[in-house]
Order: C-alpha cells, then structure tokens, then sequence
C-alpha cells in the first residue's frame, strides 16, 4: 500500500513540474488535469470519499474547462483559428 | 531520517508542491501559468490538511450504529477542505475574467510586457 | 480590435505600434528606452517564454562590451527646462535601479522559498506521525461529532453533518462567496447586446458518447445530491457533478439549447431562491436556539432517504447553488460572436 502511496505521490511531484516547465498552455493545462484526477485518487486512499468526488468533478472538469475556454477567447481575440499554438506567436 | 521521511510522506510531497507553487507565482511571466501556480499552493494545503485528518487505520465517517469513535477518521478537515475547493474553483473563475480583460487591453499574457505597456499609456498621457 | 486575419498578431500590432509612434517624433532625439522595448519584444518574439532578468543581463553584456557603463535614460520629455530634465532624470535614474534589482528579485525569491521549505520541513519532521490516533488534531471536537452526531444532527454521513448543521453558518458565507464570485465574473466578462457564437452541435464522437452517458451523469449528480446525508457526496460534491452535467448537455446540444431553458436570469432567481430558502432554515434554526424546536429530528437510517430532518432541502439548496454557479460560469467563458 505504501508503494502505491510513494508511486502517486511522486507522479504528483512530476506533473506539477511538468506543468509549470511546458511550453504549451494547452499541454500544461491537460496536465494540470492529470494532476487533479491523481489528487482525487489520492484523496480517496485517505478515507476521504467526499472529497475524492468533489475534485474529480471539479479540479479535473471545471477548472480545466475554465482554462480551455479562457485560452479559446484568447486566440480568438489573437485572431487565430483554436487549437493553434498558443505561445509561439 | 529517511524513515522518518517515509512516515511522514504526505507532509513532504504537500511542502514540495506549495514550493513549486509558490516559486511559479512569483517567477513566471505568463498570467495563465500564475493562475496554476495559485491551483497547485490550493490543492497542496488542501492535501495537507487532510492527511492530518487521516487516522492510522480509520475508515471514511459513514457512522454505523454502535461503534466506536476511534474507527473513523477526523472529519473537521474534510469539512473545512470540501468548501475549500468550491472556493479554489470561484477564485479561479475571476482570476481568468481579469486576466482575458488584461488581454483585451494590452494583447500580451506576459506580465513583463503588460508593465512596460502600461507604462508606456502613463508616459504617453 | 477587429481580428479576423492572421497578420493582426500580436507582435506585429505592437512593433507596428512602436515603429508609428517613432515616425511621429522622427526629428526628437533618439529614444534608446523605446528602441530597446522594441529590440525586447522582437527577442521575446524569437524566444517564447524568456524572462526580463535573463533579456536585462544580456542587454547588460552588450552594453558592456561597447564599453558604456552608464545605463541610458529615456530624456526626450521636456528638453527645454533644466530644471524639470534633472527631476525627470532623476526618477529614471531610481528606475533604472529598480530595474537591476529585478535580478536580485528572483535571487531573492528563490532563496526566500528554499528558506521556507527548510523551515517547513524541519516543523513537519516535529509534527506527530502521521495517521497517529494521539495527534492533537484529533480532539474533543472530532470525538463530539463522530460520538453524538447522528443523534444532534441526524447525519449519517459525518462530514454532512458537520457542514451543514454545526458549522452551517459558514457554509452559507461560501454559498455566498460562489455568489459574489459568479457576480463579479459577470461584470467583468459580460458583453451585453452580443449573440453568442454559433457553435454547431457536437461533432459524432462527442454525441455518441454523451447520449448514454449524460444521463447516467445526471443521475448520479442527483443521486449524490440527494442522498448526501446518509452516504459520501452532499451539496458540493452532487452540485459540482450536475453543473459540469449541465456544460455537456449544452455542449452536445449546440448554442442556444439549455440556454433557452436555462436563461441567465431564470438561473440567477434559482441562485437567490436557494440561497434565501437555506438563510431561511437556518435562521429558524438559530431563533430557536439550535435545537429545532418542534421538530424531532428523526435519526439518519443507511438506505432511507426522508430520515435527516433539515438536512435534505439544505443540501439539495447548497447543491442547486453550486450548479447555477457552475453553469453561470461556462456561459460567461464561452466566446461570443465578436470581440
């Protein structure tokens, strides 16, 4: 049990490094993802069932879905058809 | 020591993600990678504060009838991290409805160049 | 601001803005601050993500090179009074300080936060085990909710009962925190008299998938809603799974379909009815000294849905709140027609 605990702890670890070295938002963002269904897993081996549901919806659908949205308006604006690079402009 | 690191492993891990966290909001330039440093300190705090709820052995706080108190785990830090979370989302929410306004202004997510933008409107004025 | 085309970019409109502004002041002296804004944003245009302190140090090696030691000033305002050209060059010459120290800045930073960690490490290695039954967290608080809860609030589900009946003064002031966040998000982004964007209906893969998924989600938004007194979910939990529901539905159905149901003042009454509704029990509940006077709380029972007294319309409340806010938050993201 512990090495499943060690094992999603450091993939935690990297995913929060990867999301703040990637270059793309979009990548960055579906990392974050990633991370947040993670902590959900995590949430739910510390007996804490409750808030292994709220993050899943939340952390891994509202958020992101925010973020997408936001970085859509924001290539809209640049004039830039969606799902273009958003940083090599 | 690296016992005593492997016991205390939750606290660990939460520490590293606050200080990758932290170092992203003061030091990348880019709005939107601020917004998911913010996230990460968010959910950090969050993880700590319910690994100190956890009790070795304790099952989730469904009671059954009967039992005793010590089977379960702490619920006070469920309670507080379960709005906390909602929270975290409604911050979100606003932070990016100023950042898109940032954008709308200045067509930069760079914060580097929104200052030097800004500035430049205050000179030319 | 009008962008249909590529070429409107973002680093073209702003070198197209700096080279304008130097062509109206082509006979005032040489600018070298804007020229050097200008040689900045086209390195930033060649490398995405370069930070300032990296661009200033390479600034810094070039000046040196050519042997200037002195950091230029911007000294093209007001020329013909000496006087107001030292002040002005003096509040440059303060900023070109700051300037520098936005190196140390991210020294700084970095070092304050290994300081930090260390100090946060060596208190976590102090801290009681982990998952210790004898831990001070664990305390006469947690011992009273879990020991005599289901009989005072009639919860199953402790974290429920906790949330929603000795701390439920606190779970209004969030409800209310949502609210204001939904309202402020709302005069930041809204952009009256513009259609939204006529977003055609999902593509096949989404539509497949979601028509037999859609409905199971929303079951289970209402099932976790519903039954938050006597198993693990509640208002939060069942109101973040029926709003993030909501978005599907309205992404599969294409614009204006759940908005026609849903419009966004049908969604802010529904916002205010719970929210009053949830002060209103509450406030019942308070008068009559929190112990619900009149009402015998029934005991929660596994299984049985009416069993938790107050605990079902509160939650189905915080649950309605939360999914309006939700909604209210994609339909204030999505992009509009114009911008």
């Amino acid at each position: 049990m512990i090495g499943l605990e060690l094992l999603l702890l450091i993939f935690l670890v990297f995913c929060a490094i990867a999301t703040v070295l990637c270059k793309r938002l979009v990548s960055a963002i579906i990392i974050f993802m990633a991370y947040s269904a993670v902590m959900s897993l995590i949430w739910f081996l510390l007996q804490s069932p409750d808030l292994a549901i709220t993050e899943a919806a939340v952390g891994a659908g509202m958020t992101s879905l925010l973020f997408f949205l936001t970085l859509q308006r924001i290539n809209q604006l640049k004039g830039l058809e969606q799902d273009e690079d958003n940083t090599k402009q | 020591m690296l016992e005593l690191i492997l016991e205390q492993r939750y606290y660990m891990i939460s520490i590293i993600l606050f200080a990758i966290g932290f170092v992203t909001l003061f030091l990348h330039p880019n709005l939107i990678k601020k917004i998911i440093g913010l996230n990460l300190m968010d959910t950090s705090i969050f993880l700590f504060l319910a690994a100190m709820g956890y009790v070795g052995g304790g099952q989730a706080p469904i009671i059954e009838e009967g039992s005793s108190w010590t089977m379960y785990i702490n619920p006070v830090p469920g309670g507080l991290v379960l709005t906390g979370i909602v929270v975290a989302v409604s911050t979100t929410a606003l932070f990016l409805s100023l950042t898109h306004r940032l954008y709308r202004k200045y067509h930069s997510l760079n914060l580097d160049v929104i200052l030097m933008l800004a500035k430049k409107g205050q000179e030319d004025t | 601001m009008k962008t249909t085309q590529n070429n409107n970019s973002l680093f073209r409109r702003i070198l197209q803005w700096a080279s304008e502004s130097e062509k109206e002041s082509a006979d005032a002296p040489e600018d070298p601050e804007r020229q050097e804004f200008q040689e900045y944003l086209e390195y930033i245009d060649a490398h995405d993500y370069i930070e300032f302190g990296a661009y200033r140090y390479m600034r810094y090696q070039q000046r040196k090179e050519l042997g200037l030691d002195e950091p230029t000033f911007h000294h093209h305002i007001e020329p013909s009074i000496p006087q107001k050209k030292q002040n002005v060059k003096k509040s440059h010459h303060k900023q070109g300080l700051l300037r520098k120290q936005l190196g140390w800045y991210r020294i700084a930073s970095v070092f304050i936060t290994c300081v930090i960690i260390l100090i946060l490490c060596l208190v976590v290695m102090e801290l009681p085990k982990f998952g210790d039954l004898n831990a001070p967290a664990l305390n006469e608080v947690a011992q009273r909710y879990l020991q005599q809860g289901r009989e005072e609030t009639g919860a199953v589900n402790a974290i429920t009962g906790m949330i929603l009946e000795y701390r439920a003064f606190d779970t209004f002031g969030e409800s209310v925190v949502l609210f204001a966040a939904a309202i402020s998000t709302l005069l930041l982004l809204r952009t009256p008299n513009q259609p939204l964007k006529q977003r055609k209906a999902g593509d096949e893969i989404l539509t497949m998938v979601s028509k037999y998924l859609l409905p199971m989600i929303i079951l289970f938004g209402c099932y976790v809603v519903l039954y938050g007194h006597i198993s693990p979910g509640g208002g939060f939990s069942g109101g973040a799974i029926l709003g993030a529901a909501l978005i599907l539905a309205s992404l599969v159905l294409g614009a204006g379909e759940v908005e026609r149901v849903l419009t966004s003042k049908r969604v802010t009454y529904i916002t205010v009815f719970s929210l009053l509704t949830y002060a209103a029990m509450k406030s019942y509940s308070f008068y009559t000294g929190a112990n619900h006077v009149g009402w015998a709380i029934p005991k929660g029972e596994a299984g049985h849905l009416f069993s938790g007294g107050f605990l079902l319309p509160l939650n189905l409340c915080v649950g309605l709140i939360v999914a309006c806010t939700m909604y209210t938050f994609y339909t204030l993201f999505i992009p509009t027609e114009e911008e």
